[in-house]
């Protein structure tokens, strides 16, 4: 059960990128809200189904996406588990998958093919094009 | 300690200081024209480290040129490497040449000073260094002129390069480079765009490692000492007469006919300051070009189809009249995949990034402290100049993203404590003593058998990359060194 301090400090966490966004215009109200629903979430849902939730409209490989976080955490360290996911997180994600190798095709099942690393795993740009070339 | 000189059997005919590009683009064209009999010795104070070893100690090769320099109250960093081969390991491979115009700044535009050379000068020199990195191209035309076409067809423009070709035919090109568009016969691989360049993990891109190596163990007139730090100049009567150096915690010194300093500009002018020679100010004016990121998010086209990590150049901001009263600037197109995280429109996002010239202020120097082995850097921060053209920047954007399907931009403002990882300026050429430290040949204007080799000779500084500029220098200097009329080849 949700206590009176961890309600407070929830509500506070939400309102303030929102209260900056009123300061700032209705475009930042949008990311504000945004941002503190992403909070809010956070707290609630593990990392590994907001990733899931994130792309929503994808059918994602689940074991592929254990497999991501596990090998995000061996290359960065822990990821902090109540923090919303960051964009690069979440395109490093589908850049590890197979998704741009078949044209981005939103009908297909998303597989983690490896973790995107091109210091590692060379010459796997899912778009770079050399059809000029040899 | 203080030991006496290692047996070198001899005396040198040259002494090369440092094994990078300004060095190494020499010593080629010093061996192709010398006689068989000449003895160089190549001090280099690096270790030779293998490519697959670099790419496993990186960061500890990042500390070593950390604590190579003290840089006192200035965070800027300056990016090098000591190791043989020196910033050959970590360079992005960006090789294109100066326009006839950067050399003329003067005479064209009222500001700061000319070179004592002409591109005419150089051309030649730019077509034997592109040769020798097998530099990839445009092939339909270049913003100065060439005597030779590119030795490597052009990498693969993504999408809005072609649109920006369109728009902008005569200002627009595929950016010249040393990372690939072909496999090469020596061992190179093709480029695969893997974007992370400063230390290509397929060693695809040119170093001194994968293409001058055999230079140095090859050929038998040149004995190379890696771990040896130069320490100390020693002068009489106008003359270098030793080259003071410490191995292994022994000092010893060797002796040539002729001794040329091709470390960078932070050392070359730290030796010269350590020899007494402040002829000419050596020191004075280090700099570098000054970067401003653009991001763009487009609407409705992709980017990324690139064979590269820079694939495109932009000249739009470069020559004109403007250039009397700010900066110019080069926009670099990349082609590294960062992506936006909105569904559908991942690929729709554009870098740009915009490189102002800089000029040279007396207040950012190189000086010799305490340490004997360790210059200390001054940096303040760029010129008017520099931050005017940086200033009027998003007024020119609305031309420069015309061709574009522009949703939206951002820039990222200039940080003067970044880096473009250039270091240049501080032992100026010119053809007035007074004001500079070598002469139009990159010798020394009082010491004759000393010369000056690299970044650190420019006079202006262009929005240009420096390195194939840097390069065809050392082969004019060796070229002009051992012209049959000089009769120091024999």
């Amino acid at each position: 059960m949700i206590t009176r301090r961890t309600f407070l400090q929830i509500a506070g966490w939400c309102a303030a990128p929102a209260a900056v966004g009123v300061l700032a215009g209705r475009r930042s109200i949008a990311w504000a809200v945004d941002r503190g629903t992403a909070r809010l979430t956070a707290l609630v849902r593990s990392p590994e189904d907001r990733l899931r939730s994130h792309f929503s409209y994808l059918t994602l490989d689940m074991a592929g996406v254990e497999q991501y976080f596990a090998d995000h955490q061996r290359t960065f360290g822990p990821l902090p588990r109540h923090l919303p996911l960051s964009s690069d997180f979440c395109t490093r994600y589908l850049m590890s998958t197979d998704f741009f190798h078949h044209g981005a095709d939103e009908s297909r099942l998303v597989r983690y093919v490896g973790f995107y690393d091109p210091d590692l795993t060379t010459c796997n740009n899912p778009m770079a094009r050399f059809d000029d070339a040899d | 300690m203080v030991s006496p000189p290692i047996d070198h059997d001899g005396a040198f005919d040259l002494i090369l200081v440092g094994s990078s590009f300004a060095s190494s683009f020499f010593l080629h064209r010093y061996l192709e024209r010398a006689s068989s009999s000449v003895r160089v010795l190549v001090l280099e104070r690096g270790e030779l480290r293998e490519h697959a070893w670099q790419l496993a100690h990186r960061d500890e090769l990042e500390r070593q040129s950390d604590a190579a320099v003290n840089t006192g109250q200035s965070a800027k960093p300056w990016i090098f490497r000591v190791a043989f081969g020196g910033s050959s390991n970590c360079w992005w491979a960006c090789t294109p040449r100066f326009l006839p115009e950067d050399f003329r700044l003067q005479t064209k535009y009222g500001v700061a000073r000319d070179w004592p050379l002409s591109y005419d000068d150089l051309e030649e020199y730019y077509s034997a260094a592109e040769e020798l990195m097998a530099v990839s191209g445009p092939a339909d035309g270049s913003p100065y002129p060439r005597s030779r076409p590119y030795p490597q067809p052009p990498h693969r423009f993504s999408d809005p390069d072609r649109l920006f070709k369109q728009r902008f035919p005569d200002a627009f090109f595929n950016q010249p480079t040393a990372r690939p568009s072909r496999a090469i016969v020596s061992g190179r691989p093709r480029c695969c765009a893997n974007g992370v360049c400063s230390r290509c993990p397929i060693d695809s891109k040119f170093t001194i490692l994968n293409s001058l190596r055999h230079l140095y163990e090859s050929d038998p007139r040149v004995t190379l000492l890696t771990g040896a730090t130069v320490t100390h100049l020693d002068v009489a009567n106008d003359r270098v007469t030793g080259v003071r150096y410490e191995r292994a915690g022994v000092e010893s010194t060797a002796r040539a006919d002729l001794v040329a300093l091709g470390a960078n500009a932070l050392f070359n002018p730290f030796l010269l300051l350590r020899a007494g020679l402040t002829d000419g100010n050596p020191g004075r004016g280090l700099l570098e070009q000054v970067s401003v990121n653009v991001e763009v998010d487009l609407a409705g086209v992709d980017n990324f189809q690139g064979s590269t990590s820079i694939t495109g150049l932009g000249y739009m901001l470069y020559s004109g009249d403007h250039r009397r009263e700010r900066a110019a600037a080069l926009m670099e197109s990349w082609n590294v995949p960062v992506l936006r995280d909105l569904r559908g429109k991942w690929r729709q996002r554009l870098r740009l990034k915009f490189i102002y010239e800089d000029l040279p202020q007396p207040e950012n120097r190189v000086t010799i402290g305490s340490d004997p082995a360790k210059p200390d850097i001054h940096y303040t921060r760029h010129s008017d100049y520099a931050q005017r053209g940086v200033d009027r920047l998003e007024s020119d954007l609305a031309r420069v993203l015309a061709p574009l399907p522009v949703e939206s931009y951002r820039v990222i403002r200039p940080d003067t404590l970044t880096t473009e990882g250039h270091i240049l300026g501080t032992t100026t050429m010119g053809d007035d003593p007074a004001t500079s430290v070598v002469d139009r040949q990159l010798v020394h204007h009082r010491v004759r058998n000393l010369l000056v080799l690299g970044g650190s000779v420019f006079p202006t500084i262009s929005p240009s990359n420096p390195t194939l500029t840097i390069c065809a220098l050392s082969l004019r200097a060796a070229d002009t060194l051992l012209a049959p009329s000089t009769g120091r080849s024999s």
